[in-house]
C-alpha cells in the first residue's frame, strides 16, 4: 500500500515536472515575459532562481534582450551568477556573455563564478575549455590575473587546436588586464606561435600585434613555416600575418635588388607569372626567403575576403615595389563588384598605388568608367583613377569620356571632371592643346559648374607656360563677348588682368568693351573690371617716362584744365568714376583703395606690389596625393586625420644571415646543410615544434625575476650590437643560456612528466648535439634546439658572455659557410 | 587596432541592438551625431584621433562599427559583410527590425563567437551553427558531445587527410574543415549550382556618321550587333559598347550528408577571367593544373564558390536606342527597346528603363506616346519605362514625347532656349537561363562522400541567371 502509495505521489511528481515543462515551453514559445516590452524585475528572477533549465533559458534570454536594448541589468548580477553552472549550453553561454559585460562592475560577485569556470577548463569537451578561458580571461578583475594565467599554461599545451586557439586571444586579453605580466605572457605567446595548427596561428599572430609588435625577433625561426601555411591560416588570421611578415622582411631580410646578366626566374614555381619573368627586362634578384613569402602570398590575391586582398596587396607593395606588379589588377578591379563601401576602400587604394605606378591599372581603365548607379565619393575616386592610369596612347579615350561627364547632369560629377581634365593636360602639349580648346568652348555653356571649372582650369593651363599662350588670352578676351554667366565673365576679366603683363594689347580693348557696359554687370564682374583697370594703369604708369609722370601729377592738380593725353588715363578714370558711384560698399571702397594708391607715384612700389605680383600657379595634385605615405588598406588612407599608427618600418641595411630563420629540424638528416635546395622549409618539422614548446614552458616556471632582468639586459645589449638598431623597449622574453647539463637535464625531466614522446626526442637532440660538434657542416642542427631565436642572436653576436663561447664561434662559422653554400647554390 | 562595439540602428538612427566589446565604447548618440554631421557618402568616419566609425545600411537597417586607428580599414566592412551574411543564414533575408527584436539572445551569442579580443574571430556560417543554437532549435546539453559528432569527426580528419597532405591535429573537433558543420544529415540530397551575372554596359551615342548611315538606310527594325551568338538580322549600325563588364559568381547550395567531396567544371569560352577569387573550401591547385575545375568539400548550405569579373562580354539580350531631334518641329525623341534572340530564353522578366534627363531645365514631358509598358515620371529628372511579367524575346516597343523646358531659363547665346532631350536611357533586366559571358556548366559530380548513402542519388541542378543592373545608352 505504502509502496503503491509512493508510486502514486512518484507518478503525480513527474506529471507536475511535466506540466511545469510543457508551461515553461508554452511560454517560451509565445514569450510571454516581456511581451509587452517591459520585464518586471520579480518575474526575471524568478525564472532566473527556475530549477528548470528550460525556464532559465527564459530568465537568461530576457536578460540578453535587455542587455541588447542598451538597459542596465546589473541588478540581476546574483541571479544570473548562480546559473554559471547550467547545465544547457546556451543558458550557459548567456551567462557568460553577461559576466564579460559586467563582471568588471561587481568584481566580488563574479568572482563567486570563477569556481564553475575554473571547473570547465578541464572540461573533456574542448569547446568547453575553450570558452572557459575565453570566460576567464575576458572578466575583468584583475585579481584573478594569476588564475588566469595558470588557466593559459595549461590551454597552450592542449591537445585541441581550438583551445589553443582561445588561449591566445586570452592571452591578450590577460595582458590588457595585468600589464606586469607581459614577460611570461611573452613565453607563453613564444609557444603558441610555434603551434604547428594554422588554426592557432593567426590568433597567436594577432595577440603578438597587440602586445608585442615590436619584437619582431620572436618570428625568426617560424618565419618560413608561416609562409608555407599561410594559405590554410583563417581569413582575419591572415590580415595579420601579412601585415607581420611584411614587417618582419624589412627588418631582417635583405632588399631585392636589380641585377643585371643572371638568370632568376622571378616566382618561378608560379606558372601564371612565368610570362610575365620572360617580359620583365632586367633580372630582379631578391632574398630567397623574400620569395618564398612573395610566392605564398600571391594566391591570397584571389581570396574571398577583400581585407586579405589589399593586405596582399600592401605586401606586394612594399616589398618589391620595382618588380613587375601587373598582376595586382586583376584582384582589386574584380572587387569593384562588392558592396559601395568596400568599392570606395578599394577605389582609394587603387588611387594611391596608381600614383605610384601609373601602368598598373591601365589595361583596367574600362572599370573606372562612372556608372549613373555610382555615389559621387565612388564617382570622384573613379575619375581619379582613371586620370592617373592614363598613359599618352589611351589618353585620348580618357578624355573624350571626361569630357561626357562634364557636360552630363550631376553637378558634381562635372566640377570633378573638368578638373581631371586639367590632370591630363599635362600629359603632353598636345593633349594640353586639345584640353584647351575644349575647355575654352565650354565658356559659353549655362552650367555655371562647368564654366566655372574650366576657367579655373585654363588659368591652371596658361600658368604652366605663360608665355606660349598669348593666344589663348586674346581667345578668351574673345570669348568675353558672347560669355553670359557672370562668374565665367569675372574670370576672364580677371585672367587678362593677370596677363596683362605678356598679352599688352588685349587688355586695354577688353577694359574698354567693358566699361561700355559695365552698369549691366554683376557685382563679381564690376569687382573685376576695376581691378583691371588698377592693374592696366599701374603697368601704365610704369612704362611712362619719369619726367611724363612728374608732368602728369602736375597736370592731376588741375585736371580739369587739360585732358589727359592718354585714353588709359581716360579709361581708368571713367571706371574709378561709375565705381565711386556704385551701390556696393565692397566696389567704391576697392575703388578708393586703387585710386590712392596709383594716384602717388611715391606708392608707386606699393601698387606694383598689389597688382603685378605674380601668382603662384594653381597647385592641381590629383585629390589622392600625399596619400602615399599611409600603408595600403589602412584607415589613413580612407579617412583624413587619422595618423598612421603603425608606420612600416625602414628596410634595414645590415640584415643578419639568413640563417636565422632556419627551422629547428630534426637531426635526422643532417644533409641539409650541403644541400641548400632542401633549406627550404619542409612542412614536417611537428616533432621538434613540439620538444621545443615543452622545453620553453617549463623554463617559464623556473623564471625568476633576476634570472629575467638580467635576460633582458643580454637581449638589449646584443640586439643593439647585432642588428645595430635600438632595441625594442618591449619588455624581455624568456631568455636563458643553457648553462649546464644539469639543468637541462631538469628540464628534460619536466618535459618527461607532460609527455612522453618529447623526451625521446630531447635525448636525440642531444645526441646530435656531440654530434655536431664533430661535424661542422651540421649548422641546422644548432643549440637553438632548446633555446628560442634570441639567443641564437646572441650566440651569433661574438664575445658572447655565454658560457660556451668557444662553440659559438665555430657554430658562427659554420653558419656562415651554410649561408655562403646557399647563396652560391641559388 | 580593435573593435569597439556593434550597433544595429533603423534608418533613422534609433538603436535596436548594442553589443559592446571594449569597456565605454563610444555610445550610439555620438555615432549618430557624427553620422549626421558627415556626408552620406563618408564611408568612414572620423570620431577621435583614434576612433573611426564603419557603417553600412543593408535592408533598412544600419550596422555600425566603431573601431580603433589602426585598423585595417576593410577588415570592419568585411566583418559586416559577414554579419549580414550569417544574420541571413539565421533568420533568412531580408532582415527587419522585427527579427533583430525576436533574436536578441541569438544575435548577442553570435557576436561573442564572431568577435574575440576586439577582431573577428569565428565568421563562417557553418562553424557559427556548430556554436551557437538556432532560434527556435534544440539546444544541446552538457558534457558530452553527440556520439554522431565524434564519429563524423573522425571520418572528417581521415578524409580530409587522404585528400589534402595537411598537418592532420586529431584534436580539432570539426575536423580540418573549419567551414563545414559537424554531422550534417539531409533527408534528401540535394546539389544546386547558380551561376549569376551582373552585367554593366555603357554604350556611347552614335557618331554623327553613324547617325548618317542609319538614316539612309531608314530602316526601323531595332537590329542586334553582329554577334554569332544572336540571329542576324538587317544591317543597322548601333554604336559598340566602349564598356561591357560582367561580374560572376558561382554559388552552391549543398544539402548532401556526411562530407561529400565534389567536382564542378565549368567552361569560360576563351574568356579571361579577370582575378578570380575563391572560397577557401575550393582547392587552389587543381583549378591552376585545369582552370575551370573547382574541387571542393562544401560548406553546408549557401555558398559562393567563386567570384569572377569578365569584361568585353556581350551586350546582353536585351538592346536599346535613343534618338533625338525627330518629328516635324525637331523637338521629339524616341526611346526603342528590343529583345534580341539567344537561344535558350524564352522571356525576359522585370525589363524596366530609365529614361533620365536635367530635372533643372525640364519641365514635364508631354505627348508620350508608348506602343507597349507603362511611362511615367517617378522623380525629377527620370521618367520610368516599365513592362511588367515577362517580355518575350523577339520583341520590340518604342516610346516617343517630347520634352518641356522650364521657362524661367536664361535664353542661350542665340537668345532662344535650347531644346532638352534625355540624356541617357538605362535598362534593367533578370534573364534565367543564359550567361553574357557564355560560361556554362561543363559537369558536376560528387566525388566521394563520407557519410552519404552511396545509393542515394544527389538530385542536381543548375540555374544561369543574368541581372542586367546598367545598361546605359547614352543620348
Amino acid at each position: 500500500m505504502a509502496e503503491s502509495l509512493s508510486k502514486i505521489t512518484a507518478i503525480f511528481e513527474t506529471a507536475k515536472e511535466l506540466t511545469m515543462e510543457a508551461a515553461a515551453s508554452a511560454r517560451t514559445a509565445t514569450a510571454s515575459l516581456g511581451e509587452d516590452g517591459v520585464f518586471r524585475q520579480r518575474d526575471v528572477q524568478r525564472y532566473l532562481n527556475s530549477r528548470h533549465e528550460k525556464e532559465k533559458l527564459v530568465g537568461m534570454k530576457a536578460i540578453a534582450t535587455m542587455m541588447s536594448k542598451g538597459q542596465d541589468v546589473t541588478e540581476y548580477f546574483p541571479d544570473v551568477v548562480k546559473n554559471s553552472a547550467a547545465q544547457t549550453l546556451e543558458v550557459r553561454k548567456l551567462v557568460y556573455i553577461y559576466l564579460l559585460r559586467y563582471g568588471q562592475q561587481e568584481s566580488d560577485l563574479a568572482l563567486l563564478s570563477i569556481n564553475a569556470i575554473q571547473k570547465s577548463l578541464g572540461d573533456q569537451n574542448p569547446q568547453i575549455r575553450a570558452m572557459a578561458i575565453k570566460v576567464l580571461s575576458g572578466i575583468k578583475v584583475p585579481s584573478i590575473a594569476p588564475i588566469i594565467l595558470l588557466g593559459i599554461r595549461k590551454a597552450i599545451v592542449d591537445m585541441s587546436a581550438i583551445v589553443r586557439r582561445a588561449a591566445a586571444v586570452a592571452i591578450g586579453k590577460c595582458f590588457e588586464l595585468d600589464k606586469s605580466n607581459l614577460e611570461t605572457l611573452v613565453g607563453y605567446l613564444v609557444t603558441l606561435l610555434a603551434d604547428k595548427s594554422f588554426y592557432v596561428v593567426g590568433s597567436a599572430v594577432q595577440t603578438f600585434v597587440n602586445i608585442c609588435p615590436d619584437r619582431l625577433d620572436m618570428l625568426h625561426t617560424n618565419y618560413r613555416r608561416y609562409c608555407n601555411m599561410l594559405a590554410d591560416i583563417e581569413e582575419w588570421g591572415q590580415v595579420c600575418v601579412l601585415d607581420m611578415l611584411t614587417r618582419y622582411v624589412r627588418v631582417y631580410v635583405p632588399k631585392g635588388s636589380m641585377v643585371k646578366k643572371q638568370k632568376d626566374e622571378f616566382y618561378s614555381d608560379d606558372e601564371e607569372s612565368g610570362k610575365e619573368a620572360e617580359e620583365q627586362q632586367e633580372d630582379f634578384v631578391i632574398d630567397p626567403d623574400l620569395e618564398m613569402l612573395l610566392a605564398a602570398a600571391k594566391p591570397l590575391l584571389q581570396s574571398r575576403n577583400s581585407a586579405v586582398v589589399l593586405a596582399a596587396v600592401n605586401l606586394f607593395n612594399a616589398l618589391v615595389p620595382e618588380a613587375d606588379l601587373s598582376f595586382l589588377g586583376p584582384p582589386l578591379v574584380r572587387l569593384l563588384s562588392r558592396p559601395s563601401e568596400i568599392q570606395y576602400v578599394v577605389l582609394s587604394n587603387i588611387a594611391v598605388l596608381a600614383i605610384q605606378n601609373n601602368e598598373l591599372f591601365a589595361p583596367y581603365l574600362k572599370y573606372f568608367y562612372v556608372f549613373p548607379s555610382d555615389t559621387p565619393e565612388i564617382a570622384k575616386l573613379k575619375i581619379e583613377a582613371l586620370t592617373l592610369s592614363c598613359s599618352e596612347s589611351t589618353v585620348s579615350e580618357v578624355l573624350s569620356e571626361l569630357q561626357y561627364y562634364a557636360t552630363s547632369v550631376d553637378k558634381f560629377l562635372v566640377a570633378e571632371a573638368v578638373r581631371a581634365i586639367g590632370r591630363c593636360a599635362q600629359t603632353s602639349n598636345e593633349i594640353a592643346r586639345r584640353c584647351l580648346r575644349w575647355l575654352l568652348k565650354q565658356i559659353h555653356s549655362t552650367d555655371h559648374t562647368l564654366v566655372g571649372e574650366s576657367l579655373t582650369v585654363i588659368r591652371y593651363i596658361i600658368q604652366l607656360s605663360p608665355k606660349d599662350h598669348i593666344k589663348t588670352v586674346a581667345k578668351l578676351a574673345v570669348a568675353l563677348d558672347s560669355a553670359k554667366v557672370s562668374l565665367a565673365r569675372a574670370s576672364i576679366i580677371w585672367l587678362v588682368g593677370e596677363f596683362a603683363g605678356i598679352a599688352r594689347y588685349i587688355a586695354p580693348d577688353v577694359l574698354r568693351k567693358c566699361a561700355k557696359n559695365f552698369a549691366d554687370e554683376d557685382e563679381s564682374t564690376k569687382l573685376q573690371i576695376v581691378l583691371l583697370a588698377a592693374k592696366l594703369y599701374s603697368y601704365y604708369i610704369e612704362d611712362k617716362p619719369v619726367q611724363e609722370d612728374q608732368e602728369q601729377e602736375d597736370q592731376q592738380l588741375e585736371p580739369t584744365i587739360r585732358p589727359p593725353a592718354d585714353p588709359m588715363d581716360l579709361l581708368f578714370d571713367y571706371i574709378m568714376l561709375l565705381a565711386r558711384y556704385d551701390t556696393s560698399y565692397d566696389l567704391r571702397d576697392r575703388a578708393r583703395l586703387y585710386k590712392s594708391v596709383l594716384s602717388n607715384q611715391s606708392s608707386a612700389p606699393v601698387a606694383k606690389l598689389l597688382l603685378q605680383a605674380p601668382k603662384p600657379s594653381p597647385h592641381a595634385p590629383s585629390p589622392s596625393q600625399g596619400k602615399e605615405k599611409f600603408l595600403i588598406g589602412s584607415s589613413a588612407l580612407v579617412c583624413a586625420r587619422i595618423s598612421e599608427a603603425r608606420p612600416l618600418p625602414p628596410w634595414s641595411s645590415d640584415t643578419p644571415d639568413a640563417s636565422i630563420r632556419d627551422e629547428i629540424k630534426n637531426e635526422e638528416t643532417p644533409v641539409f646543410a650541403s644541400l641548400p635546395k632542401k633549406v627550404k622549409p619542409t612542412p614536417k618539422k611537428g616533432k621538434k615544434e613540439i620538444k621545443k614548446k615543452k622545453v620553453v614552458v617549463e623554463k617559464i616556471k623556473q623564471v625568476k625575476p633576476k634570472s629575467v632582468k638580467k635576460a633582458e639586459e643580454d637581449y638589449h645589449t646584443t640586439l643593439d650590437e647585432f642588428f645595430g638598431e635600438p632595441a625594442a623597449t618591449s619588455a624581455p622574453v624568456m631568455v636563458e643560456e643553457v648553462e649546464d647539463s644539469e639543468q637541462e637535464q631538469d628540464e628534460k625531466e619536466e618535459a618527461e612528466d607532460s609527455e612522453s614522446e618529447v623526451e625521446i626526442i630531447v635525448e636525440v637532440s642531444d645526441d646530435s648535439e656531440e654530434e655536431e660538434s664533430e661535424d661542422d657542416s651540421e649548422d641546422e642542427v644548432s643549440e637553438g634546439d632548446d633555446e628560442n631565436e634570441e639567443e641564437e642572436g646572441d650566440s651569433e653576436e661574438e664575445g658572447s658572455e655565454s658560457a660556451s663561447d668557444d662553440q659559438v664561434e665555430t657554430e658562427d662559422e659554420s653558419d656562415d659557410a651554410a649561408a655562403r653554400g646557399l647563396l652560391s647554390g641559388q | 587596432m580593435s573593435i569597439l562595439a556593434v550597433y544595429i540602428t533603423d534608418i533613422n538612427g534609433q538603436q535596436l541592438f548594442e553589443y559592446p566589446v571594449s569597456d565605454s565604447p563610444p555610445t550610439n548618440k555620438i555615432l549618430q551625431v557624427a553620422l549626421r554631421d558627415a556626408s552620406p557618402e563618408d564611408v568612414v568616419l572620423r570620431l577621435s584621433s583614434d576612433e573611426l566609425l564603419f557603417h553600412r545600411r543593408q535592408d533598412a537597417l544600419d550596422f555600425l562599427i566603431p573601431c580603433t586607428a589602426p585598423m585595417p580599414a576593410l577588415v570592419p566592412l568585411e566583418f559586416i559583410s559577414h554579419l549580414i551574411k550569417v544574420l541571413n543564414d539565421y533568420f533568412q533575408p531580408p532582415l527587419s527590425r522585427q527579427k533583430i527584436e525576436k533574436n536578441y539572445s541569438t544575435i548577442m551569442m553570435l557576436l561573442n563567437e564572431m568577435i574575440e579580443d576586439g577582431y573577428p574571430f569565428v565568421t563562417e556560417e557553418n562553424a557559427l551553427r556548430d556554436l551557437v543554437p538556432f532560434a527556435g532549435g534544440l539546444s544541446k546539453f552538457l558534457p558530452t558531445l553527440p556520439k554522431g559528432a565524434a564519429n563524423s569527426l573522425k571520418s572528417l580528419t581521415s578524409s580530409r587527410s587522404s585528400s589534402k597532405s595537411f598537418s592532420s591535429d586529431s584534436s580539432l573537433p570539426r575536423s580540418n574543415v573549419p567551414w563545414r558543420r559537424s554531422n550534417v544529415k539531409h533527408n534528401n540530397n540535394e546539389l544546386y549550382v547558380d551561376i549569376q551575372e551582373t552585367l554593366s554596359v555603357i554604350i556611347p551615342a552614335l557618331s554623327p556618321t553613324q547617325q548618317l548611315l542609319n538614316s539612309i538606310n531608314g530602316g526601323s527594325n531595332p537590329v542586334p550587333s553582329a554577334s554569332a551568338f544572336y540571329t542576324p538580322a538587317v544591317p543597322q549600325v548601333l554604336a559598340e559598347p566602349i564598356v561591357a563588364i560582367a561580374h560572376g559568381s558561382v554559388l552552391a547550395t549543398t544539402k548532401l550528408s556526411g562530407v561529400p567531396d565534389i567536382q564542378l567544371i565549368l567552361s569560360f569560352g576563351n574568356r579571361l577571367l579577370e582575378g578570380p577569387a575563391f572560397h577557401p573550401c575550393v582547392r587552389l591547385a587543381r583549378w591552376r593544373e585545369r582552370p575551370g575545375t573547382l574541387s571542393f568539400i562544401p560548406p553546408d548550405g549557401k555558398c559562393c564558390l567563386l567570384q569572377y569579373t569578365i569584361s568585353g562580354v556581350e551586350s546582353g539580350p536585351i538592346g536599346g536606342d535613343l534618338k533625338t531631334g525627330l518629328g516635324p518641329m525637331k523637338d521629339e525623341f524616341e526611346v526603342r527597346v528590343w529583345s534580341r534572340v539567344p537561344r535558350n530564353v524564352k522571356f525576359v522578366e522585370n525589363l524596366r528603363v530609365e529614361v533620365v534627363f536635367d530635372g533643372e531645365r525640364v519641365q514635364n514631358v508631354k505627348g508620350t506616346r508608348a506602343s507597349s509598358g507603362e511611362f511615367n515620371i517617378e522623380k525629377k529628372g527620370a521618367g520610368v519605362w516599365r513592362f511588367p511579367g515577362k517580355t518575350p524575346m523577339g520583341w520590340n516597343a518604342s516610346l516617343r514625347g517630347t520634352m518641356v523646358v522650364n521657362e524661367d531659363l536664361e535664353a542661350g547665346p542665340d537668345g532662344t532656349v535650347a531644346q532638352e532631350f534625355p540624356k541617357y536611357i538605362r535598362i534593367s533586366y533578370d534573364c534565367q537561363g543564359m550567361l553574357v559571358s557564355g560560361a556554362k556548366v561543363e559537369s558536376l559530380r560528387v566525388v566521394s562522400g563520407k557519410g552519404l548513402d552511396d545509393r542515394a542519388k544527389p538530385y542536381k541542378g543548375v540555374k544561369y541567371l543574368t541581372q542586367g543592373k546598367d545598361i546605359v545608352i547614352r543620348g
